[in-house]
């Protein structure tokens, strides 16, 4: 019987544990997510702009090369091609890591020009998975949803689709 | 019954004889590898090579390794004496990633070197100091430099797109050019689209597929110029793959799985216009300046299958050496009689 109460004691410590830890994390994006620069047209550094509905938010640190970012373009490519109005695509590339020419080949290169900025990421450093992560906020800048690490490619096409076309679900 | 019997056989007939006229056996050929570099004769630490995994020549001769198990390149003169190194581990400007497969180099004219590791392309001077780094948005798995040190690029995706990207020497991108060999996005199309390229000494781009035997021509604007298929020898594939290798099964199913019967780890041309293709570690396919194939053949080496070539390499001098740079011990062999 104690054992039982022991394991049921340490179970359910353990579930606490992992809730807690999830809703510190994306907490955590909260914070760091209002502490994002981008650069804007002019020069200065900007917030993130808001769409009036949710925008998805793709920040790249690096290009790994243990998992080609190449997967995560593509990605983006089939969302956007599929994006329904109302919900924007926002594609910011660190500026420590990548230079202006690069993003200007980006633009040349990827279907996506007019989502890509160049930015100060820094502050979501900590929450990098493979050098990038993809938020979802609201129209406010809540946190809807976030990539966690292991997740596939096709899991995450499959959230996005389910978050932004409810209807279709 | 009878009847059906008969005509299944006779179309198995018709079949295994259209398959015999296809696939040619190609005999051993006579080729001599003399070791240019041996890491395991090395005493100095600093002078071995681990896994390395690319190799360029530059018309002076010097011969620079990517040596991707110490994220460094190295500098070899024309005998093969180590030289020098550059590049080191870590992030930031001038180190260099272990990408395996996808490592890259490619010399210019003025010994600048262009080292690519899966999505970042970045230059060194001929003495080694770090001038600058570009991103690609997408792996590749290979450079090719012209004479105006333009930069081609073969990606690596599974995205529908062309064949070729070309940046400047200062990561500009230029223009992208080249029909995919299967047009369809999906993972097996991923893996037959991808190619390896070299220039000839008129900067047009000669390609080859890594896993379809054809090599296509294209002049320094992007115009297909030939395209020529060659035969590959009957006992790479096995029975199992012959019935879906073919360009007919990778259109309809992009995405299935299948393992080509041949990997085309290199292409390289020397400056009198001979074309030289590395197959599946141990054939070689020489091939004229139009890209039309002369003679293929398969070649012992020295230690026989323990030697895993990855890369065949010559250089724009008109009589070039060829070397083969095997991974697997860090050797490097230079090639002779092999025409």
């Amino acid at each position: 019987m104690l054992g039982k109460f022991i394991l049921l004691l340490t179970l359910t410590s353990l579930s606490i544990g992992c809730h807690l830890s999830a809703a510190s994390q994306s907490g955590e994006i909260v914070t760091s997510l209002a502490r994002i620069k981008i650069n804007a047209s002019t020069g200065d550094k900007t917030a993130i702009p808001l769409g009036n509905g949710l925008t998805i938010i793709n920040v790249f640190d690096e290009f790994s090369a243990g998992c080609p970012t190449g997967n995560r373009f593509e990605t983006l490519e089939q969302f956007n091609s599929k994006r329904s109005s109302g919900i924007s695509l926002l594609l910011i590339f660190s500026e420590k890591h990548f230079s202006s020419q690069d993003v200007e080949n980006f633009k040349a290169i990827l279907p996506m020009s007019e989502s890509m900025v160049q930015g100060d990421i820094e502050a979501l450093r900590p929450q990098f998975i493979y050098g990038k992560l993809l938020l979802v906020v609201d129209s406010k800048g809540a946190l809807i949803w976030h990539e966690k690490p292991d997740m596939s490619e096709q899991q995450i096409l499959s959230e996005l689709s389910n978050l932004t076309n409810p209807v279709s679900k | 019954m009878r009847l059906t019997t008969t005509i299944l056989s006779i179309m198995l007939i018709c079949r295994l004889a259209f398959a015999a006229q296809l696939i040619s056996t190609v005999p051993e050929g006579q080729i001599r590898l003399s070791p240019f570099y041996l890491s395991s004769q090395q005493q100095d630490g600093r002078l071995k090579l681990a896994s390395p995994g690319a190799i360029a020549v530059a018309r002076s001769g010097n011969i620079y390794v990517y040596d991707d198990g110490n994220s460094r390149i190295v500098r070899l003169d024309p005998r093969g004496k180590f030289i020098a190194e550059f590049g080191q581990p870590g992030s930031g400007p001038g180190t260099i990633d272990r990408a395996g497969l996808n490592d890259s180099i490619a010399v210019d004219e003025n010994e600048n070197v262009y080292v690519g590791d899966t999505t970042k392309v970045m230059i060194f001077s001929s003495g080694g100091k770090f001038q600058r780094s570009f991103r690609v948005p997408f792996p590749f798995t290979s450079i090719a430099v012209n004479r105006k040190s333009e930069l081609f690029l073969t990606p690596d995706t599974a995205r529908s797109t062309e064949l070729i990207y070309v940046f400047s020497d200062t990561g500009k991108f230029l223009r992208r050019f080249g029909e995919r060999l299967i047009k369809s996005p999906g993972n097996l199309a991923r893996n037959m689209n991808i190619a390896v390229a070299a220039c000839d000494a008129n900067d047009n781009l000669l390609v080859a597929f890594r896993s379809w035997p054809l090599i296509r021509k294209y002049s320094p604007d992007g115009k297909l110029i030939s395209e020529n298929q060659f035969t590959i020898p009957s006992e790479l594939i096995r029975e199992p793959q012959r019935k879906n290798y073919s360009l007919e099964f990778f259109a309809q199913y992009p995405d299935s799985a299948f393992m080509p019967p041949i990997i085309t780890h290199s292409i390289s041309l020397s400056g009198n216009g001979t074309g030289y293709l590395l197959l599946n570690a141990h054939s070689i396919v020489i091939f004229a300046s139009s890209g039309k194939v002369k003679r293929q053949f398969r070649f012992r080496a020295p230690r026989d299958r323990e030697n895993v070539f990855i890369r065949l390499i010559t250089s724009p001098k008109a009589k070039a050496p060829v070397y083969l740079l095997d991974t697997r011990s860090g050797e490097i062999y230079e090639a002779s009689k092999v025409l």
